[in-house]
């Protein structure tokens, strides 16, 4: 006897649904919602990092200001980073991640639900570990970076560096739980036909990105170990007075560093690839060639960290190596860039708003990566490094290269999280905005480099010259921010005020478009089978398409496939809802707290988190969890 | 007081290859990005309005050789200034003038000032000053970046490009100034509360003036004639100043604070943050923390007809 | 209603699989790279800042016990051969077997925790006196932790085992520790030579 090939609606939900209320909303472990809780808190920690940078831009607006002082200043400056960096940009991919690979493999829910459940509490209790350093004389002071001697308890006495060393354990947790669980659901839950080449792009990105997380995250995980060692029991990793070294630091630093820029691109370019597809309605020309570029960047990206390093006094022909592999790494880059356009070259552009952010995508990005590759040159790099043209460089790959693709991600995959269009007027002016507040903000910033402009600098004399352009930059980045209100009000009444939207508003080509908007608990009626790389474009009916039967509807069952071609080979049961995920979170918070005061902490931390995680892994009386 | 502090302006043979490398640079970046604006234009603008499962073996053909072309140049483009790059990096090391006379000069850093040093091989084996660079004009110098606390960066746009100052590392940086002036060198790498006024002036001077600069510098502070100077003298021994600073010629001796035997000589104060005129130092004096927040001079109360007395003395350390 | 003839049916898999076919088969192998690249910074760590001193170790500190390292390294390659077994009872699905090794297991495995907590008490430095102290105490403490994690694991498993209810896919989880026990002993080898047999020959 074969079970029903389509589940019932009220089945799906019976078996894959989230409680209502509160404990529901605690217990969850279905993707979709964890992947929005992960969006939206790395959205609000955006806010407050953007918060903090136009506070940073008014104080800049004019020389020998008084709005800060130079102590907040300099907190601010490096919580913005770190919030940026840790707390928004990654998060907000891998949260991306979290909702739109299972639709788009074709199955019903990660690998490991519960892992992901506590990953998002541990991610969410780690920023507001790190602002209430802030708010309570205690941020971070010494940069993102937080480079030592200067985050040594020497010379930082506060309980900054040791918040920002924690805040990195929080993030490199969850992370690290989000990048196994992404690497094995994309490995092997795929749905049956859909060999490695006919994997979406955005997929391959999340996959690449998740690996690379898996050791960089690593990397910066054990470095800001050793220094909360150094500052808490007088370990001398950095302390050079003992046989330490500050330069391991900053190898340590930015051997994770620099991955973690493209750990935030990657994932751009495979929202860029999907949006190509679906507003030129062409299959992506050079698929193959995009995925094996992908894959070079990750690799080529952990060979290229010492051009950080550029003016520490390494010897020069190590530095030439690290020019080289700079220069190397921009090629997987490029090819990406080609194989878009001749995408849109060959079909029928739809001038719909997340294409204007692809165009901004090419404007900003482009003109980024060649600043890059400018720095890779020794000598350019040691008159531009520490500037702001530096700064000016790496705000137009960030916000270029991975933020525009990100306003266009959320407009376009709206319809499918919220089952309404955004206001296309809307996004029309905050793609105005932010493209023009962009520009106007970090263009100029290139000059001010140039004219002598270090970073990271509280004020400056008004006999530098610097002020009309500082001005200028202040007035763009108010400009930037006005675009950032108008997305969140638009996502924000959307929500209300939206037209209906329907399974595939956009005649797009993947799987995540042939379910409904927003896709049922259990994500789809029946598992698809697929036959080709844009299965949404399959000539077929979809009633008519081949499906998987055989899965006990109420059981909490998907495939287990093999990974390279998909081939179904195991049915797994998926654990369910829980709150010990929470309760292991509230443990390994408590730990972490802990740490900044005592040692003892690691062991709070380790028996207050290792309880509730048996307890979620034990078997349930009766059948599985 | 400011000093030229651009990139674009160099005085030394170091600074005009860099300049020269990153004028070829921006041009060839402007071209490149318009050039990919332009094909990205030309791809919307011209799209061949293919169906979603269509296949077109001679336009697959074109994009296959478009994407391939733009491939290959942006390779070759890449190559290319690899060689310029090296090329520059090799112009730079031979730079400039071989000559047997190089000066050497210990800079350390310290949060927020900076120490110079200049080695003798004569009594008194070194000269101590603090936040002035004199260097003479075509001479190559070299510096010993070294730092007593946390890692600096010293950079003068108009020179060269920078190289840190780590603790426990000695870095050698060969610098050279061919045209006159005075050259200002903020600190380049994040040291903390005040890293943002910690600048270094260099006053590149022809040979002459150099020398006489120098031969100034050998002296110790003499004993003031007059006798407000004498008793700005006895105020200076008698306050706190000499736990910190130290004036050669006198009984103090402190070393955690910049020398002032010829600190009237010096253009500036507190590291490039206030002119040297009578009214800023005193305003310094009294209060560094409110031109300086943070940095590592406590407020003095030395008021009325001391101060005046005490600015009388320092004016005289010339 | 018609299927496309393509419609794949699921019932006749098996729910239950070991290595590539289960789920926490993956999930093992995932934290063996996390923390050997963990144990991989630590070592590096370790060589960098050796060539930084000149004297490493610096002069007036002894070097680790020998002796009393290699027993603990000895042990631990020892303790593979409950291991391999649990292994095979795992993969037979003999409950009664696997309660047997775990049991065994268990026990080996907290004699190895008190061993490694003496090695570590037996340094002859401690962790805030020089870089060198520093890398070899975090070194060891980072691998000691994997250590008492996997006789936790050991322990818990050994629980399950006894109170029940047992599943076919208990079996597999069983089986994962004991792979993840092979990695924790492999690992330490490179590092055992490292700090304490290089030093000594180089």
């Amino acid at each position: 006897m074969s079970a029903p090939a389509v589940v019932a609606p009220d089945t799906l939900a019976r078996t894959w649904g989230t409680r209502r209320g509160i404990v529901g909303w605690l217990s969850t472990v279905d993707h979709k919602n964890i992947g929005l809780r992960f969006i939206v808190t790395a959205l609000f920690f955006m806010a407050l990092g953007g918060v903090l940078a136009l506070t940073m831009r008014t104080q800049l607006a004019r020389p020998d200001n008084h709005l800060l002082s130079p102590q907040l200043y300099n907190q601010f400056f490096s919580v913005h980073g770190t919030t940026m960096m840790f707390l928004f940009a990654v998060p907000v991919m891998m949260g991306l991640g979290i909702y739109l690979v299972p639709l788009m493999i074709g199955t019903r829910n990660v690998v490991f639900p519960r892992l992901l459940a506590y990953a998002y509490w541990v991610y969410l209790f780690g920023g507001l570990f790190l602002y209430s350093g802030l708010l309570t004389g205690n941020g971070a002071p010494a940069g993102w970076f937080s480079y030592t001697p200067l985050s040594e308890s020497a010379f930082d006495p506060t309980k900054g560096s040791d918040i920002w060393a924690q805040t990195i354990t929080y993030t490199e947790i969850s992370m690290m739980a989000v990048a196994v669980t992404l690497i094995i659901t994309i490995l092997k839950q795929r749905a049956p036909g859909m060999s490695l080449n006919r994997v979406p792009l955005f997929v391959w990105s999340m996959l690449v990105t998740s690996f690379m997380v898996v050791f960089a995250m690593t990397t910066i995980a054990t470095a800001s170990f050793f220094l909360a060692a150094d500052r808490l029991i007088n370990t001398r990793f950095f302390v050079e007075r003992a046989g330490g070294d500050p330069l391991l630091w900053q190898h340590l630093f930015w051997l994770f560093g620099h991955p973690e820029v493209y750990i935030i691109f990657l994932p751009a370019t495979g929202i860029v690839s999907h949006l190509v597809t679906t507003f030129s309605r062409r299959p992506m020309f050079g698929y193959t060639a995009i995925v094996f570029a992908t894959i070079a960047t990750g690799i080529i990206s952990f060979g290229v960290w010492v051009h950080h390093m550029f003016a520490t006094g390494l010897p020069a022909l190590g530095l030439s190596f690290f020019t080289a592999s700079s220069l190397v790494v921009t090629i997987p880059t490029a090819i990406q860039l080609f194989c878009w356009i001749a995408t849109l070259w060959s079909g029928r552009p739809q001038w719909r708003v997340p294409l204007l952010f692809v165009l901004g995508f090419f404007f900003i990005l482009v003109r980024g990566g060649l600043t890059g590759i400018m720095l890779a040159s020794v000598p350019f790099d040691l008159q531009a490094h520490d500037t702001y043209f530096v700064v000016g460089h790496l705000h137009d790959v960030l916000i270029g290269g991975a933020v525009f693709p990100l306003m266009g991600a959320l407009l376009y995959w709206y319809p499918k999280f919220t089952g309404r269009m955004p206001s296309e007027t809307a996004g029309r002016w905050a793609f105005a905005l932010l493209f023009v507040g962009q520009n106007l903000t970090f263009f100029p910033m290139h000059v001010l480099g140039l004219h002598g402009m270090p970073r990271r600098t509280y004020t400056y004399l008004a006999s530098t010259g610097w002020g009309s352009l500082n001005q200028l930059e202040t007035i763009g980045s108010y400009v930037l921010a006005l675009g950032v209100l108008v997305t969140v009000g638009n996502l924000i009444l959307s929500a209300f005020r939206g037209r209906t939207a329907g399974a595939d508003p956009w005649g797009a080509d993947t799987l995540e478009w042939a379910t409904t908007s927003p896709p049922p608990p259990g994500n789809f009626a029946s598992l698809p089978v697929v036959e080709s790389r844009d299965p949404n474009w399959d000539q077929t009916r979809p009633e008519d398409r081949p499906i998987v039967t055989g899965l006990p509807p109420e059981r909490r069952e998907v495939l287990f496939t093999t990974a390279l071609d998909a081939v179904p080979a195991r049915r797994i049961e998926l654990p369910g809802p829980t709150v010990w995920t929470l309760a292991a979170a509230v443990g390994t918070t408590i730990g972490l707290v802990m740490l900044i005061f005592t040692p003892w902490g690691l062991v709070v931390a380790a028996l207050l988190s290792a309880a509730p995680f048996i307890a979620w892994s034990w078997p349930k009386v009766g059948g599985s969890a | 007081m400011q000093g030229a502090h651009s990139v674009l302006g160099p005085a030394s043979p170091q600074a005009a290859a860099i300049a020269h490398l990153a004028l070829l640079f921006f041009a060839l970046a402007a071209i490149v990005w318009l050039l990919v604006l332009g094909f990205l234009g030309y791809a919307l603008l011209r799209s061949r309005r293919l169906g979603e499962r269509e296949t077109d073996a001679r336009l697959t053909r074109r994009q296959i050789i478009a994407v391939s072309a733009a491939l290959g140049l942006s390779t070759i483009v890449l190559l290319a200034l690899g060689f310029v790059d090296y090329g520059t990096a090799r112009d730079i090391e031979t730079a400039h003038t071989s000559s047997s006379d190089t000066l050497h000069v210990r800079l350390i850093g310290r949060q927020w000032w900076w120490q110079v040093q200049y080695q003798q091989r004569t009594p008194p084996y070194q000269v101590v000053t603090a936040n002035e660079l004199h260097i003479p004009l075509g001479r190559p110098v070299v510096l010993t970046l070294e730092s007593a606390d946390v890692i600096h960066s010293f950079w003068a746009p108009n020179l060269h490009g920078k190289s840190d100052l780590i603790p426990s590392y000695s870095n050698a940086f060969l610098i050279q100034a061919d045209s006159p002036g005075v050259y200002r060198a903020p600190c380049a790498e994040y040291c903390g509360t005040q890293h943002a006024k910690m600048a270094l002036l260099i006053v590149a001077q022809p040979a002459d003036s150099f020398a006489a600069w120098y031969t100034n510098q050998l002296r110790d502070a003499p004993p003031p004639a007059g006798g407000a100077a004498a008793h700005g003298r006895e105020v200076f021994l008698a306050a706190a100043c000499p736990f910190c600073h130290t004036i050669r010629g006198t009984s103090s001796g402190g070393n955690v604070a910049p020398d002032l035997t010829h600190l009237a000589s010096r253009s500036t104060l507190a590291a490039g943050t206030i002119p040297n005129h009578r009214a800023d130092l005193a305003a310094w004096i009294a209060n560094p923390q409110g031109i300086k927040p943070g940095n590592q001079m406590p407020a003095n109360l030395v008021g009325g007809s001391d101060l005046n007395a005490l600015l009388d003395y320092l004016g005289t350390l010339r | 209603m018609i299927r496309n003839p393509k419609t794949i049916d699921a019932s006749a898999l098996p729910t239950e699989g070991f290595g590539v076919a289960s789920p926490t088969w993956w999930g093992t192998l995932g934290f063996m790279f996390i923390e050997g690249s963990s144990l991989a910074l630590c070592a590096m760590a370790y060589a960098y800042l050796s060539r930084r001193s000149p004297l490493w170790p610096p002069s007036g500190t002894p070097l680790p016990n020998l002796a009393f390292g290699t027993v603990v390294a000895a042990g631990l390659l020892v303790s593979l051969v409950p291991a391999f077994l649990l292994n095979r009872a795992a993969k037979r699905m003999d409950r009664a077997a696997v309660l047997r090794m775990l049991l065994i297991g268990t026990a080996v495995e907290a004699l190895l925790v008190m061993l490694r907590a003496y090695e570590l008490y037996a340094l002859p430095m401690r962790w805030d006196g020089t870089a060198y102290g520093s890398t070899v105490w975090f070194t060891l403490g980072a691998h000691s932790t994997l250590l008492l994690l996997d006789f936790g694991e050991t322990l818990v498993f050994g629980v399950l085992l006894l109170l029940g209810p047992v599943e076919k896919r208990h079996f597999a989880d069983v089986a994962d520790s004991a792979m993840y026990w092979f990695f924790i002993v492999l690992i330490w080898l490179p590092l055992y030579f490292m700090l304490y047999v290089s030093p000594r020959i180089f």
